[in-house]
């Protein structure tokens, strides 16, 4: 079985210059942990919700709700993003996509053909698969 | 094949009485990546957990009438028994890797601690965990 079968191609995307607390509003709405940073079709980096606990956490462990949210909006999605990004190829194997996160330590593998996002996988979407085929 | 198996017997723990900044250190220490504490007693009986979302809604607390050398104060004493989710869904090391692989899927959760009698803690599994004996069993050709 192939990534781009069970890969989601629903994907919430954010800009490199949107600010934090957008991206965090969008994480929630969505319970979502990873939101991929788009330039033209084109992923850029990665943001992840361990990325704003820490920025958050890091400034304004004390001050209060309000002063969080000012503070997660004067930062932007480029000041804290993870880049270069693993990705894999729609053709990838569920194992390999699988060996990947695990070796490597993320939650989460872009899918990427010609350069352009087409979906996303998760460690949770792998378990999904596993379970419907009575692998796990 | 059964939680066990799969589970991780090395596990970050704190006390109810932690100190909550304590805590958030272990969890962001460099080459810790956590997000659930498991919070024991001294004889290693599971009493709740700690999760980062946990921590990050202690630090930011309204509390307007407060200054905020007092908030600072009260954070600086806050322990992990007055924020930590008591309400714990646990297995068993006996529980098989299915049954704990659906228990992720139907309630969302990452990780789930593994208890003995008296809920003793002894061990923690994660969807990782599942997704890497699934990715050794095919390895060695055999099936999980």
């Amino acid at each position: 079985m192939q990534v781009a079968e069970i890969m989601s191609k629903d994907i919430e995307v954010v800009d490199r210059n949107d600010n934090l607390r957008s991206v965090e509003e969008r994480m929630a709405a969505k319970q979502l942990r990873h939101l991929p940073v788009l330039e033209q079709g084109e992923v850029v980096g990665m943001v992840t919700q361990r990325d704003l606990f820490k920025a958050a956490m890091s400034s304004t462990m004390g001050y209060g709700a309000k002063a969080q949210q000012a503070y997660l909006q004067s930062v932007r999605v480029k000041e804290i993003m993870t880049y270069p990004v693993v990705t894999v190829s729609p053709d990838t194997s569920i194992a390999a996509a699988a060996d990947m996160m695990i070796t490597i330590g993320i939650g989460c593998l872009p899918v990427v053909d010609n350069q352009q996002l087409i979906g996303i996988i998760t460690k949770t979407d792998l378990l999904r698969c596993l379970r419907a085929q009575d692998a796990v | 094949m059964q939680v066990k198996d799969s589970m991780r017997i090395q596990v970050t723990t704190v006390t109810p009485d932690t100190l909550v900044s304590t805590a958030y250190q272990l969890m962001t220490m460099r080459g810790h990546r956590i997000r659930h504490l498991p919070v024991v007693t001294g004889q290693n009986v599971l009493v709740g957990i700690l999760t980062d979302r946990d921590v990050r809604q202690a630090g930011a607390s309204d509390a307007p009438s407060m200054a905020e050398h007092e908030l600072l104060y009260l954070l600086e004493k806050l322990r992990v028994r007055d924020i930590m989710t008591q309400d714990v869904v646990t297995v068993r090391g006996t529980t098989s890797l299915a049954e704990a692989g659906q228990l992720f899927l139907q309630r969302k959760f990452g990780c789930l601690p593994v208890v003995g009698d008296d809920n003793r803690l002894e061990g923690i599994i994660t969807v990782t965990d599942l997704l890497r004996t699934y990715v050794e069993q095919s390895d060695t050709g055999r099936t999980v």
